[in-house]
């Protein structure tokens, strides 16, 4: 007697290993992705003996705390747009940017960007 | 001719394969909505920035709070960051990236660029959290 076994059993692989495998594929890209994203302002320290007085800075800005100090004009982060905009000009705008103990890092670099925005070149010195 | 029906044919996989549907379509969500960046320290809780330039994270020397400055989770001064940055000729004209705490004062932070300068490093970029995204 011939006995015919079912050919469809080979059919189908097992799908345990498949759920295996997409599982750690999973669980990897889970646990190493990221979905904040980052930029970057660059910043430049004045160095000693690298300024010529060919370029000097039409502005020199200081950071107290939160107030700024724009070439002897009080401001805030608010206003000092309203007063960078009368140093506009169509040659490269430079400032020095002076911070004191009181100012975080997190306010330096708010003041470099809306800086920066302006087309001003940025130098920091201490 | 007798056909005798194979009882494992049937099992339920019905569960199984909505499963893996699911797996699946995360995965591919993971895939492409996250990306993949190097570790970064989580003793430094970035400055946020509204401006949107996407940075790279290769080679960013850290800054915590107080001022003490990592690499790859160990202490290294800015000079033997930028030493062994320039070690490597690949990097020559990239920038030095810094990924500085926003409450460290912003006079270390300056301290901090300016060590990285008289190093050699061409240029020091700072990193900044996308914010409000």
């Amino acid at each position: 007697m011939r006995i015919e076994l079912d050919q469809r059993r080979r059919k189908y692989p097992s799908l345990t290993s498949l759920i295996d495998i997409i599982f750690l594929l999973l669980l990897f890209f889970m646990l190493s992705s990221t979905f904040s994203k980052y930029s970057e302002v660059e910043l430049t320290a004045a160095r000693i003996g690298s300024g010529t007085s060919a370029d000097r800075p039409e502005l020199f800005i200081s950071l107290v705390g939160k107030n700024w100090r724009i070439n002897g004009e009080v401001a805030d982060f608010s206003n000092a747009l309203e007063i960078l905009s009368r140093y506009q000009s169509d040659t490269k705008v430079s400032a020095i940017l002076r911070v004191n103990e009181t100012v975080s890092s997190q306010t330096l670099i708010d003041a470099v960007e809306l800086l920066n925005q302006q087309k001003i070149t940025v130098t920091l010195v201490r | 001719m007798i056909k005798i029906a194979n009882p494992k044919l049937r099992r339920e996989k019905d569960g199984a394969i909505a499963l893996i549907n699911i797996v699946f379509l995360m995965l591919i969500f993971f895939l492409i909505a996250g990306t993949i960046v190097p570790p970064i320290d989580n003793q430094v809780s970035p400055i946020l920035s509204k401006v949107e330039n996407n940075a790279g994270l290769e080679n960013t020397l850290s800054v915590r709070a107080d001022g003490s400055t990592f690499y790859l989770g160990n202490p290294y001064t800015p000079a033997d960051f930028v030493e062994e940055f320039l070690r490597d000729s690949e990097n020559a004209g990239k920038p030095v990236r810094v990924l500085a705490d926003k409450d460290l004062s912003a006079l270390q932070l300056i301290e901090v660029v300016n060590q990285l300068q008289s190093a050699g490093a061409p240029s020091v970029r700072v990193i900044a959290e996308r914010a409000g995204t």
